[in-house]
């Protein structure tokens, strides 16, 4: 809690200098509006709901998903989990992970990424403009500050970009300066109270950041970038904030998805555990939903990887859910049950997963959920994910 | 505690800040209003960099070819595998050979403020390609529908604007059918009113339309489609029969209809009087305050009206008006003209950027632009990128632009000065804070001293 200290000194010390700004005018560090913590992880591609979580009980999986059957991790029940999930198997069993099946956002048959995605992060019936919804949710917790939502990364993020304030830092976006440097260039930006203030904060988040320690060194390529930001949003998660976005990539798989899916499956793995262990007690508190534009076909295409589709997966994971399950009605694979014949039928909204995460969370009204957050969505009755 | 910006500046040296892309190092950069305006009709003089951009169709037929690829890996298809790879290859780094030629233009042009207007005008009708991807395909729109009328009636650009296969394309008006047309009643589709929303909203009036006015011009604007060579085409089979009335003004009605019509109420609005106040006061918000004036702007609006919205008349109401020539620092450079206003300063040439390898490119200054929140023509939303300063300088993007400063792109040659003070007085003039100028006589070496001057608000002021 050392950061904390520091920091608060750190803001008081100036706070008189920089009452104009829109961070410190809210004059809010001491209220958090709650205990509770949650990371939406942006999965950018479309992930592959169906390789993720394998619903081998299907009788027509085998047949439509040659050549991406080996090493399934068996649970004994309908579905089993790709291999590159063993690591998570543990927090499986402790009942600290579990899996939503079968849902999507209702963007339907274009299929783009980028379409897919402001759906995903806007929220709206419009995938083309507007702000986002985590932003729209900001927005009507009581007594949320700057500080009490940050998206974490250099991927320009919608989700959390709009008319409330928040945060955003992308770790490593060191300013790699001398101290004479960084002294001088505070004096030039002393009279200019926008720049000094963003170069005080930005100091304080690189702060922040070097004292998390230069763990991520010695790591694979593979997960190095990832491991950084779940620490660095660990970090913030332990301060002031409560709500935090990132995003990973590389989901994408149309070919030879046996290899292709690994590093990112490798990426989501170390990602859990990372907030997991770098949380300690406050993973308790944590809830962590990972969410994907859109899921990928059921059979497996002639490149050994698969396109484009509908319904996909989330993953749910932390303190607060109610683990060792696959939430969602199966829809079945038979041709008959796939959407246009190809894809995994949708038969919930994730918009309706993360609007019931944000009313258990944060004690969002439905209906300011159903109007404001994700306008025209109708929530249903309450999947009851959390414990 | 006392604010350093916004502060007055004499003319002189404010001109080519707030009207361009500041002062270079070595040339005369045109100052006054009068030089400013007149360097608008000066031509360029680099004819290498000023070649056509690969044009939006040639962009997007070669994405379709590029679909080869992947069709190759699905099938297995090793000749079409290895087509598109190639094609692909030489796509990407013609992309982003293009958009260095783009940059190129900037440093090269002899009239900083015709450049600056087309990428306002290019903001002003904010669009990206909807693949996501970025593909070199918009510097080919600008070329089409933007740079030919900077100088040029407002109608002339609006009209192509709107029938772009990039606009129809972004705002989804090439998917929209008139519901009663004969392609409509076939195969029960409708109306996107997508592109006459944001037509009204954000390109022409602004205000004074009703729900009833954009649902009319979105009929009216049917049977625009983009055919299979990428370009913009009317199909009379998908237009909206009957008369539809826009502003109080009726269009249409023809059997079959005809895309007349589509003209006629394009032009009409583009000479609608609050279509030339909300164009001249985006123009306002950009050059000079986010609350510009309203007799600056009430005077842009009168030479407007007087000329039938002939741009260049309206430009020089701007330049003319003593409102223009106050208050400098209320801005701050957008990253694009952050980064190219540093490269003016450095003394970097046209020729340099082009001789930058496409990798050191992409590394140097694409990811840079994006890091500092303005990916290269892909803006966030049909609103474009922000004009308020608070929206560049969060601690995040902050930190992006004062890293870049700190190691720019040939930064040592600093205009050919040898002291960061030096330089600073030159390319500033009396921009420069003394506290600026005393702040550099410290640095530890010249690199880190001309580092912060281009990260000083000074400089990323205007």
């Amino acid at each position: 809690m050392m950061t904390n200290i520091s920091r608060r000194n750190f803001v008081l010390g100036t706070a008189c200098s920089v009452a104009a700004h829109p961070l410190m005018s809210r004059a809010s560090f001491a209220s958090v509006p709650s205990d509770n913590r949650l990371v939406v992880i942006i999965l950018r591609g479309a992930m592959d709901g169906l390789d993720v979580v394998r619903p081998v009980g299907a009788p027509e999986f085998e047949n439509y998903r040659k050549g991406l059957l080996e090493g399934t991790l068996h649970t004994g029940g309908f579905f089993g989990f790709h291999p590159k999930l063993e690591p998570l198997m543990p927090m499986w069993a402790d009942g600290d992970l579990s899996f939503i099946h079968a849902t999507s956002t209702p963007y339907r048959d274009v299929r783009s990424h980028f379409d897919g995605q402001d759906m995903l992060e806007t929220g709206g019936a419009d995938g083309i403009e507007g702000d986002g919804w985590l932003n729209r949710a900001l927005g009507q917790i009581p007594g949320a500050a700057r500080e009490t939502a940050i998206s974490v990364g250099r991927e320009p993020s919608l989700i959390l970009s709009g008319d409330t304030p928040s945060l955003s830092w992308a770790p490593n976006a060191d300013l790699e300066m001398t101290g004479q440097a960084q002294q001088l260039l505070e004096l030039i930006y002393h009279d200019d109270p926008l720049f000094r203030n963003g170069l005080e904060l930005a100091e304080i988040l690189s702060r922040d950041e070097a004292m998390g320690g230069n763990r991520a060194g010695k790591l694979t390529k593979n997960i190095r970038g990832t491991r950084e930001l779940a620490e660095y949003t660990a970090l913030r998660l332990l301060d002031e904030t409560r709500i935090a976005s990132f995003s990973t990539a590389g989901w994408d798989t149309h070919r030879s998805q046996r290899s292709s899916i690994n590093r990112p499956l490798e990426q989501l793995a170390d990602v859990l555990l990372t907030l997991k262990s770098d949380l300690g007690s406050v993973w308790d508190k944590t809830t962590v939903l990972a969410m994907t534009e859109f899921g990928r076909t059921a059979r497996v295409n002639g490149g050994g990887g698969t396109d484009h589709g509908t319904g996909g997966a989330a993953v749910l994971a932390g303190g607060t859910v109610r683990g060792g399950r696959v939430f969602g009605t199966w829809p079945g694979l038979a041709e008959a049950d796939l959407y246009n014949g190809r894809d995994l039928k949708p038969t919930s909204d994730v918009r309706a997963h993360a609007g019931w995460l944000l009313h258990s969370l944060f004690g969002l009204e439905k209906s300011v959920i159903e109007t404001t957050v994700f306008p025209k969505l109708d929530m249903g009755r309450a999947p009851e994910l959390l414990l | 505690m006392s604010s350093a910006f916004p502060r007055a500046l004499a003319p002189k040296a404010l001109g080519p800040i707030r009207f361009g892309y500041g002062h270079a190092p070595n040339v005369n950069v045109p100052a006054t209003a009068s030089n400013i305006f007149a360097s608008l009709s000066v031509p360029e003089f680099n004819p290498d960099v000023y070649r056509p951009m690969a044009s939006y169709e040639t962009v997007l037929v070669e994405i379709e070819s590029g679909k080869l690829r992947s069709k190759g890996q699905k099938t297995g298809d090793e000749d079409a595998l290895e087509k598109g790879i190639a094609l692909r290859r030489t796509q990407r780094a013609s992309n982003v050979s293009d958009a260095a030629r783009a940059l190129a233009r900037i440093v090269d042009t002899p009239s900083p403020l015709r450049s600056r207007l087309e990428w306002h005008f290019t903001n002003h009708f904010s669009l990206r390609q909807r693949n996501g991807r970025w593909d070199g395909a918009m510097l080919g729109f600008v070329d089409e529908a933007i740079r030919p009328h900077i100088m040029g009636y407002f109608s002339d650009m609006l009209r192509a604007v709107e029938t772009h296969p990039a606009m129809l394309m972004y705002l989804d008006q090439h998917i929209s059918i008139g519901p009663n047309s004969r392609d409509g009643k076939s195969r029960k589709k409708g109306l996107n009113e997508n592109l006459a929303r944001e037509m009204l909203e954000l390109h022409t009036v602004g205000t004074g339309y009703t729900q009833t006015d954009v649902r009319q011009l979105a009929q009216l604007l049917t049977g625009q489609i983009i055919n299979g060579a990428q370009r913009s085409d009317f199909k009379p089979n998908r237009a909206e029969p009957g008369v539809a009335t826009v502003m109080g003004q009726s269009y249409g009605g023809e059997t079959p209809p005809s895309f007349a019509a589509i003209e006629a109420v394009l032009y009409d609005l583009a000479n609608h009087p609050l279509t030339a106040r909300h164009v001249s006061l985006r123009l306002a918000q950009h050059f000079v305050a986010d609350v510009p004036d309203p007799d600056l702007v009430d005077s842009m609006v009168d030479a407007w009206m007087a000329s039938n919205g002939y741009l260049p008349r309206i430009y020089e109401a701007m330049l003319a008006h003593p409102a223009s020539w106050r208050d400098f620092g209320a801005k701050v450079k957008t990253p694009l003209e952050f980064i190219a206003s540093s490269f003016v300063a450095i003394g970097v040439t046209g020729d340099d950027v082009m001789q930058v390898k496409p990798n050191q490119y992409k590394k140097r200054v694409l990811s840079p632009l994006r890091f500092m929140g303005q990916m290269f023509l892909y803006p966030p939303s049909p609103e474009g990128w922000p004009e308020d300063a608070e929206s560049w300088i969060s601690p995040q993007l902050l930190s992006e632009r004062v890293a870049w400063a700190m190691n720019a792109p040939y930064l040592d040659r600093m205009g050919g000065f040898r002291r960061p003070n030096m330089w600073a007085e030159k390319v500033l003039g009396e921009a420069a804070r003394p506290e600026l100028l005393t702040a550099l006589t410290r640095a530890s070496n010249t690199s880190e001293g001309a580092g912060l001057m281009l990260a000083s608000p000074d400089f990323q002021r205007r």
